[in-house]
């Protein structure tokens, strides 16, 4: 007993802050390194790393004539966002860092929001979607990712155009926070556009068979099936769908074909399928820090060796987002200034046109619709910065 | 006719449901180890599966031995210098021991093969008999023949060799079997081998009919367990009942109820048939039981 | 002897309670959780260690707890301390109800019945959108006050809990409860045959258990301020509180609170230090303990360390 006491206090004496250099500021991240989110928390360190690295290049954060070098210290929460809200107090009460960069994740960043708010720490995110996160009144958390609800919009206002018209849509998604609000947020706005809703279905989290969905969806022969889950409901989805045969005119998700894995994973079956993207490579925005997209595009290439997601870029954009905050703050320890200087933000960044509402969110982002043609994601939507026209109706299985 | 497509999707399903178990059951009927990790261990199987096609672009169908025997190699020796190690202690020990297993595994694979979802997609993937209005698509009609040969197979193995009657025996009275000169160290390797080469088969044909990654590993595991207390404990034909059972119920319920309480119906059926007929549906006394 | 081990104690918990006075939010946080996952080992443990009942999917009572502190707080706009008895009960209930068939089922049946009866009300709740917010999970109101009071109020709540399950738990040790529920771990025909009644007393100690594991969901609950069905009924909490019963010795009643003081402070400490391997290496530590500490680290080491006892477990339980 006595030693145990002994052994705890030793362990409670372990821990001991980081201290920062004065020319430098310190940024601090509780990412998912590990477990269900590792790809995602992974890809979006990648984005910061990035674009650590080249503001660094650059000299750093030019605050008046002096400029700092960017540090950011990386805790991991292994995918459980209690843990994150744990590792963010850390980062906040023992490194004394006040500049938090988001996790990924609705979950992760509604838990740790609320330490940051608590402490008036303030937090960019690029990784999470979810509208309830800015339904709490928090002053000091901002998302450059388009809610949820509006996901599908930019499809759905898309295809109203084509000929033949397509008059019905099916919709069916998993059963989480952030899938069922895109699903509210689809349903909505097919609503709005005129458009049948002739499915309306959830299925279980993580699901592995889909059959009896797409046999029901096959009965009701919608022209449009919209897929709000995730990346493995998503090639479940498709691969049944050829399988029974289901020929809808537009096959699209919310989550899936924007990922390179897509068409590694489903090969010719990935053609022509929709989805909607956050960010894609080949918009052509101008960036105050990488000059513009195509060169952050160019530059994630050089070092990973692979082209970017929108998590890597959405990771990147947050930081360039602080950055150019901070910048125009003038300070890096008056967190007031700073987010003042969050909330007039406006300015085009390697994401697109940036500008925040009052609760933080992004405004009038939108999200870019794209089409996998000949095993590659292309830009098909808005006309703006398409690549290519879109597909419609969708070629029958093959 | 929605209806009978549905059955007809739930048998194709069970199928690989039976797969799933079948190993699993064998292993927990015979050496009384509930194998935590199976569902990692089949996911191994479907990386196999996954790199041989990525790489030499080699038919999944065909790389099938190659999974099967990796597992079954895996498992004998997980079995012999690790399980058998402490194959006495109170059983949940052994339980947390194969958890142990399973969580290394996981996080062996999330690092090496990162977690990102795979899958398997050949070029026939997606081509189906048509019969009416039913359709039957050729790589679920493939899994499942390969589980109805499987299947028989094993029972044939089991019932007509010499180590497969020692195996047997073994799960019956392991004292008595080993004064009839039966090594149980060797025969709890094999069998549990036998259960690991099985979830390596079923991992590499799930690569073919989903996407996966190694977070789904305790979803396959908890498949398995359904399926072994539905058929009934160490049997392999209980195991070929209980997939075709789960598939089924899984499918109608889906129909009927909704799909987002498949999982729900399929676990309280479970706790069900434990309540009803611990036992299984073929149930009868297998050492594992007798012994605790 | 028994004394000693108090007085001890003692200062262990007047250390506990003097603490947030002088470390940092974080480390609040993380002894709040270490207390949280004592409180659940230690209640758990009344049917795990005392009574042999591998009750693997205890976890469940965790996330029933949770919500029913979540849905009377937000749909009924209950107090947040009122809700804690109605997450007792409620575990209470659930256990006694399923306890009459779930019991009579022994060693792995029994562990995954539970794993199953988890599994199932999870799904039950992801399904009842209208009560529980389904998948889209349920924010409980957010407590007001400053940040720091906010830790300390949950730092003592989650204490205070702990405190409660080890006097539960000593007392149950201590009552007649306590004798049937060593004898039918030792042997449940013979303590049949002796006349005790053991469908009654495994049932009551699962309830107790239940109610224990109960609270801690309902505090937990309020202390995250979201759930969802995957963040409260999670099977790796079963699996921590399993390796930290075995570690610290599931027959006594502050082994299980030991065995979670240590795991949960090495995994904040050094395994920050592992980031990309540490899930390998939790697996590879619960291997070890099965391999060579399956009675607990004070148990295998009682009056000393040595070689010899480590490997005694591979010794009596080789094929």
């Amino acid at each position: 007993m006595k030693k145990v006491v002994l052994a705890f206090l030793a362990l409670l004496l372990l821990s001991y802050g980081a201290k920062a250099h004065a020319d430098e500021i310190v940024f601090g991240a509780a990412l998912s390194l590990t477990g269900k989110l590792a790809k995602e928390g992974n890809l979006v360190k990648s984005g910061y790393e990035l674009w650590k690295e080249m503001v660094n290049k650059k000299g750093g954060i030019k605050i008046g004539n002096k400029k700092y070098k960017v540090n950011i210290k990386y805790y991991d929460d292994e995918s459980d966002p209690n843990r994150g809200a744990k590792l963010v107090e850390k980062l906040i009460t023992e490194d004394k860092i006040k500049l938090i960069l988001g996790p990924y994740g609705s979950e992760s960043v509604f838990a740790t929001s609320a330490i940051t708010e608590k402490y008036g720490a303030l937090m960019v995110q690029g990784g999470a979607a979810a509208d309830k996160l800015y339904t709490r009144g928090f002053k000091n958390l901002f998302g450059i990712y388009t809610v949820a609800t509006e996901y599908m919009d930019d499809i759905l206002e898309m295809l109203r155009n084509k000929s033949p018209k397509p008059a019905t849509v099916a919709i069916i998604y998993s059963n989480d926070l952030f899938s069922a609000q895109v699903a509210q947020g689809a349903k909505k706005s097919a609503e709005k556009y005129g458009y049948n809703v002739v499915l309306y279905k959830d299925y279980p989290k993580g699901t592995q068979d889909l059959s009896t969905v797409i046999v029901e969806i096959k009965g009701k022969n919608p022209d449009i099936i919209l897929g709000c889950g995730h990346f493995q409901d998503t090639i479940v989805i498709v691969k049944q769908s050829k399988d029974y045969k289901v020929n809808p005119k537009a096959l699209a998700f919310s989550v899936g074909p924007a990922l390179p894995d897509f068409v590694d994973s489903l090969k010719s079956d990935a053609e022509n399928v929709l989805g909607a993207a956050q960010w894609t490579t080949t918009l052509k925005y101008k960036d105050p820090v990488f000059g513009s997209n195509t060169e952050f595009v160019k530059a994630y290439k050089a070092k990973y060796k692979e082209d970017p997601a929108y998590h890597a870029a959405g990771g990147a954009a947050a930081g360039v987002i602080f950055q150019r905050a901070i910048e125009k703050a003038g300070t890096k320890d008056d967190i007031a200034k700073i987010r003042t200087a969050l909330s007039n933000y406006s300015e085009e960044t390697l994401y697109g046109k940036i500008k925040f509402d009052q609760t933080g969110k992004v405004v009038g982002k939108g999200m870019a619709v794209i089409q996998i043609q000949n095993r590659s994601q292309r830009t098909v939507y808005p006309e703006a910065v398409a690549e290519s026209k879109a597909v419609y109706p969708k070629p029958a299985w093959k | 006719m929605i209806i009978l497509q549905i059955l007809v999707n739930g048998f194709l399903l069970g199928g690989f449901y039976t797969l799933i178990g079948v190993g699993f059951t064998l292993v927990w009927g015979v050496t009384n180890i509930i194998n935590l990790a199976h569902g990692a261990i089949a996911l191994l199987g479907a990386y196999i599966t996954y790199f041989i096609f990525q790489y030499w672009h080699l038919d999944p169908f065909v790389t099938l031995p190659v999974s099967f025997l990796s597992m079954f190699l895996f498992g004998y020796v997980l079995q012999r210098y690790l399980m058998n190690l402490v194959v006495k202690a109170q059983i949940f020990m052994l339980l947390i021991l194969t958890f142990g297993l399973e969580i290394f595994l996981v996080n062996f694979m999330t690092t090496f093969f990162s977690a990102d979802f795979k899958s398997v997609t050949p070029d026939y993937a997606g081509s189906s008999l048509v019969l009416g209005d039913i359709v039957i698509p050729y790589i679920r009609l493939g899994v499942f023949a390969i589980c109805v040969i499987v299947t028989l197979l094993m029972s044939f193995f089991l019932d007509r060799t010499w180590t497969g009657k020692a195996i047997k025996a073994t799960s019956l009275d392991i004292e008595a079997a080993m004064m009839s000169g039966i090594n149980p160290a060797k025969i709890y390797a094999l069998t549990f081998a036998f259960g690991s080469g099985l979830a390596g088969l079923s991992g590499s044909l799930l690569s073919l009919t989903q996407a996966f990654s190694p977070n789904i590993a305790g979803g396959l595991t908890l498949r398995a367990f359904i399926v072994s207390i539905l058929g009934g404990l160490g049997r392999i034909e209980g195991a070929f009942l209980g997939g075709l059972v789960l598939g089924v119920v899984e499918t109608m319920s889906s129909y009927v109820i909704g799909e987002s309480y498949k999982n729900a119906i399929a676990f309280g059926l479970m706790v069900l048939m434990l309540i009803i007929k611990p036992s299984g549906l073929l149930g009868r006394k297998y050492y594992a039981e007798v012994k605790h | 002897m028994l004394i000693k081990k108090l007085f001890l104690f003692l200062i262990f918990l007047l250390i506990l309670v003097f603490l947030p006075f002088v470390i940092s939010g974080y480390w609040l946080r993380v002894l709040t959780q270490t207390f949280l996952f004592a409180a659940i080992a230690t209640g758990s443990n009344i049917i795990i260690g005392y009574t042999g009942y591998p009750a693997f999917g205890n976890i469940a009572f965790f996330g029933v707890g949770a919500y029913v502190t979540g849905v009377l707080m937000t749909k009924y706009e209950m107090g947040f301390l009122a809700t804690l008895p109605f997450s007792a009960l409620a575990g209470i209930i659930l256990a006694s109800i399923l306890g009459i068939p779930i019991l009579r089922l022994k060693g792995h049946y029994f562990a995954i019945a539970t794993v199953g009866i988890m599994e199932t009300i999870r799904e039950l709740v992801d399904n009842m959108t209208e009560l529980t917010g389904g998948g889209l999970g349920l924010t409980l109101p957010i407590m007001q006050g400053e940040p720091e009071f906010i830790y300390k109020y949950f730092y003592f709540a989650m204490l205070i809990c702990l405190v409660f399950a080890l006097l539960i738990s000593f007392v149950v040790s201590k009552i007649k409860l306590g004798y049937a529920l060593k004898a039918i771990r030792v042997d449940e025909d013979a303590a049949s045959v002796m006349g005790i009644n053991t469908p009654l007393y495994k049932t009551a100690a699962w309830a107790v258990s239940a109610a224990i594991v109960g609270v801690c969901g309902g505090i937990y609950a309020y202390w995250l301020s979201y759930i969802d069905p995957h963040t409260v009924f999670v099977g790796t909490y079963s699996v921590k509180m399993f390796a930290m019963i075995l570690l610290g010795g599931g027959t006594t009643v502050i082994g299980p609170m030991l065995g979670a003081f240590i795991l949960e402070l090495i995994s904040e400490v050094v395994w920050s230090k592992f980031i990309a391997i540490h899930g390998m290496v939790l697996g590879l530590l619960i291997i070890f303990i099965i391999l060579f500490l399956p009675k607990g680290l004070f148990e295998t080491f009682k009056g000393g360390f040595s070689f010899k006892k480590l490997f005694s477990n591979l010794r009596e339980n080789k094929l």
